[in-house]
């Protein structure tokens, strides 16, 4: 089996269909199915927040009448229409129904309802902030999972989703992981998406704990919406980060001395406190950011989206599509580490040097296991 | 499918308060659908119009055991949909131009890459990935064999993840 075979089970594996052993097992080491998947993953939740964020509030109005269908059509063995204007006929239509039946039309609401949810770790701090529809019909796509790694013992990964609604209630489908530091670290998303998925119902105001082996157990609330909230998605939405986080928007774009020699990376947000970033340039090695000072770290600047520091006598620019902290906030530091490994177990696509990414942590942990340049 | 054989044999009845739950249900996604087709969502709230009229009108279309009666609404509006086009294009050519070059409402990336597929593989991809719907669905809707369903959304996610990252994938590496 090769990739081109293989591409199209990626696809039918995205669906959440099977596919033969021999795809699975090369899909289980090929860097570039694996790609393949998590872009496949990532456009199908993209599509779906725009289908979120440009469906309409409400429907037309509109009210049926009897009187407009025929009185049978079973055994009817002659069959004719007639071509009327569209606005005649929505007249006579409402016409008819007004005088014949005396009701009035009523206004269509939309009865779309929502559930947002919230995903809390065992420290109490807030993990995801999700929303999907709180009644969904059919095959409930994979969102992908949520990998946190904001404590030095391990990393908690998860995939949180709605899988049914029944007497007010919200039936979750929850695919929960941690996995030590000192575990194998590589193929997170996909151990996640193959564990077992545990049903939970919950009501919506309530809390609901889901134990979690190894680590404790995370705590989900949420609520339901008859419309979508103004802050939907608030770490993304906002022009600013919230207060005491950094935030990454990709693409971004890294210049040395006003030229572009890396573009890509990622996306993701943490607290500024005791955390790093960083962004990675192929064949070049990873540049890594913190808010505070750390050792061997230069003290660079930032404004909005641009970072700026000075590395043997050449200006580095590195630029994000949005701004990266809260406004005041005008020191960082940096390091480059050459290499394209920058923590040991870390795990290293084929195609490392393909595309340039961002990786996230705790600043302690990583310059306790920073590999040797 | 119970829920749908009970939900349309109402229909059949004339019960406008079952048809009523089943429109305010399904209206609005399926003036989503419509507006990837059609361009704008003034044209698609019309032909949804259109396309609840028809099955209130005619439900005996729907055949339980072959699929969802949302299924069977979703393909009735992409008939109408490709109608609309016929009525205002002459020809298939223009049919695919005129998709292509119609923008839509929203400015968004998403929106535009997205609008840069072709009608049927914007119509696969939104109904699989937006609606959920199952390959057997696809297969109904799009009046397509299910190995086709399958082909046809592998073909249609690599054009757009082409046109997505132009041929330069970008990725997140958690530590």
């Amino acid at each position: 089996m090769n990739c081109e075979k293989a591409a199209e089970f990626v696809s039918a594996l995205c669906d959440g269909e099977r596919i033969p052993r021999e795809a699975a097992e090369h899909l289980g080491t090929c860097g570039e199915c694996v790609v393949r998947l998590n872009d496949y993953v990532l456009m199908g939740v993209e599509l779906k927040r725009m289908a979120v964020a440009t469906a309409p509030q409400s429907v037309r109005e509109v009210s049926w009448g009897p009187q407009e269908r025929p009185r049978s059509s079973r055994g009817q063995i002659w069959r004719g229409s007639m071509r009327i204007p569209r606005f005649a006929f929505g007249a006579m239509l409402i016409s008819i129904v007004m005088l014949v039946a005396g009701i009035a039309l009523t206004r269509a609401q939309t009865r779309q309802l929502w559930f947002q949810f919230e995903v809390r770790e065992r420290r109490g701090s807030v993990a995801e902030v999700g929303l999907m529809s709180a009644e969904p019909k059919g095959q409930v796509p994979d969102p992908g999972p949520v990998i946190i790694n904001s404590e030095p013992e391990g990393t908690l990964t998860f995939i949180v989703r709605v899988l049914e609604s029944r007497n007010g209630s919200e039936k979750l489908g929850v695919r929960a992981l941690w996995v030590t530091r000192d575990s194998e670290l590589t193929d997170l998303d996909k151990k996640t998406q193959s564990s077992l998925e545990t049903e939970y119902w919950i009501v919506p105001g309530q809390k609901l704990n889901v134990p979690v082996k190894g680590y404790g157990q995370i705590e989900i609330t949420g609520r339901l919406l008859d419309k979508l909230p103004d802050d939907r998605n608030p770490k993304e939405m906002r022009l600013y980060p919230k207060e005491g986080e950094f935030r990454l928007i990709s693409p971004q774009v890294l210049l040395v001395d006003g030229r572009v020699v890396s573009k890509g990376g990622g996306n993701g947000y943490n607290d500024t406190k005791g955390t790093f970033f960083a962004y990675y340039a192929p064949h070049d090695g990873f540049y890594i950011f913190a808010f505070s000072e750390f050792t061997g770290a230069t003290e660079g600047s930032i404004e909005g989206n641009q970072i700026e520091f000075t590395l043997d006598g050449r200006i580095y620019n590195l630029i994000a599509c949005a701004p990266i902290v809260e406004p005041g906030i005008t020191r960082i530091w940096v390091r480059h580490h050459a290499g394209s490994r920058l923590v040991e177990d870390q795990p290293v696509s084929p195609d490392q040097d393909s595309y340039s990414s961002m990786m996230f942590g705790d600043l302690k942990v990583m310059l306790e296991h920073m590999t040797k340049e | 499918m119970a829920d749908d054989r009970d939900l349309w044999e109402r229909i059949c009845r004339g019960d406008t308060r079952a048809f009523d739950g089943f429109y305010q249900e399904n209206a609005s996604r399926l003036n989503g659908f419509l507006r990837q087709l059609l361009g704008n969502m003034q044209t698609a709230e019309d032909v949804a119009q259109e396309t609840f009229l028809q099955l209130w009108r005619r439900p005996n279309g729907f055949h339980p055991e072959k699929g969802s009666l949302r299924a069977y609404l979703f393909g009735i509006g992409r008939k109408r949909a490709a109608e609309w086009w016929r009525q205002r294009k002459p020809n298939a050519d223009e049919l695919e131009t005129g998709q292509r070059d119609c923008k839509t409402e929203t400015s968004s990336l998403v929106d535009d890459v997205f609008s840069r597929l072709g009608v049927d593989e914007r119509a696969l991809l939104w109904l699989r990935e937006v609606e959920g719907q199952s390959y057997a669905e696809l297969a109904e809707i799009l009046d397509i064999p299910v190995g086709t369903v399958k082909s046809r959304l592998f073909t249609a996610r690599e054009e757009l993840r082409r046109i997505w990252y132009g041929g330069r994938p970008e990725k997140k590496v958690g530590l």
